[in-house]
């Protein structure tokens, strides 16, 4: 999709992202450098945890949930980055062979006041396996507007 | 070493964490997996951004302290993992070789009505470079109560 300015969004749109699977080996090369807890580390020890087995790191579902939204490719290069995220929530576990769909809605368009240029659009994200939502947050990042006809 | 119990942490006790330097192939590794923006993944073309050069993505300033956190053994064999995270916010950019140091703040902690074996915590994490902060969020994870250790 082309990358489009912070005027082509719409609050309720909703943009679906590409299945992506996990495996295990994508769950401990990840969770040996930025989670190391032995559930999502060691395949083994995990079963006698809590979770009955090896979990991935609730950071590489949003990771990968945000990712699949980027390679839509509407943010593109009019996205400036993002200052905040919120309300994360991990409700249920990704496991080994788990596929994740992720859907982005629009919930907030905002021109800057200050800074004509750009604005900030807010996004729900939920992922979810086999239909059962794993996970959601909330992004806001800044997007270029559409240039103005009469800038010059 | 085993970690804290819910009644090890008080509200107000501090975990200082190791410091930990960030080079450009692991921003950019992270980034080609979890966070493809070109800022974060082309230092090329990340020259000409508003950004003026290669920045980490905030999902991997937030990994990375998480992972310090762990790496404490401040919960190992006690965390019983974590249902979210709250006001992420990301004010200032991760350049490659920074080197960010974090701090976590207990600012929150009860042992749970249903279920006495375990509690919840609150954690306000504190991320910076040389300087200044460059990230602030909240976590929430559940811990073991001292009760279920000597059940």
């Amino acid at each position: 999709m082309a990358a489009r300015y912070l005027d082509e969004f719409e609050v309720g749109q909703v943009f679906e992202t590409e299945p992506v699977t996990l495996s295990e080996e994508d769950i401990i090369g990840f969770a040996e450098r930025y989670d190391p807890q032995m559930f999502h580390t060691d395949a083994e020890a995990a079963k006698d945890s809590f979770y009955g087995g090896l979990i991935a790191s609730g950071h590489q579902t949003i990771g990968t949930a945000f990712a699949q939204f980027i390679r839509i490719g509407v943010f593109g290069e009019n996205s400036l980055g993002g200052p905040a995220m919120d309300n994360v929530r991990w409700l249920a576990p990704v496991r080994p062979g788990d596929t994740l769909v992720t859907e982005a809605e629009v919930l907030d368009v905002r021109p800057s006041k200050s800074r004509p240029d750009r604005g900030v659009i807010r996004m729900a994200f939920r992922t979810s396996v086999d239909g059962a939502v794993v996970s959601s947050f909330d992004t806001t990042t800044f997007l270029r507007r559409a240039p103005s006809e009469d800038a010059a | 070493m085993t970690g804290w119990y819910i009644e090890d942490f008080t509200t107000g006790r501090r975990i200082e964490t190791q410091p930990v330097t960030l080079d450009a192939d692991e921003i950019k590794w992270f980034a080609k997996q979890y966070d493809p923006q070109h800022f974060h993944t082309d230092e090329e073309t990340a020259r000409d951004s508003v950004f003026g050069g290669l920045i980490g993505s905030g999902f991997q300033t937030v990994a990375i302290a998480t992972g310090q956190f762990i790496r404490t053994g401040a919960v190992a064999g006690t965390g019983l993992g974590g249902p979210g995270l709250d006001n992420v916010r990301w004010v200032a950019p991760v350049r490659p070789c920074d080197t960010l140091s974090t701090t976590v703040e207990v600012s929150e902690s009860r042992v749970s009505k249903s279920d006495p074996t375990r509690g919840v915590v609150i954690l306000a994490f504190e991320v910076s470079n040389a300087d200044g902060v460059v990230a602030t969020f909240d976590a929430t994870v559940f811990v073991k109560t001292r009760g279920d250790a000597a059940a």
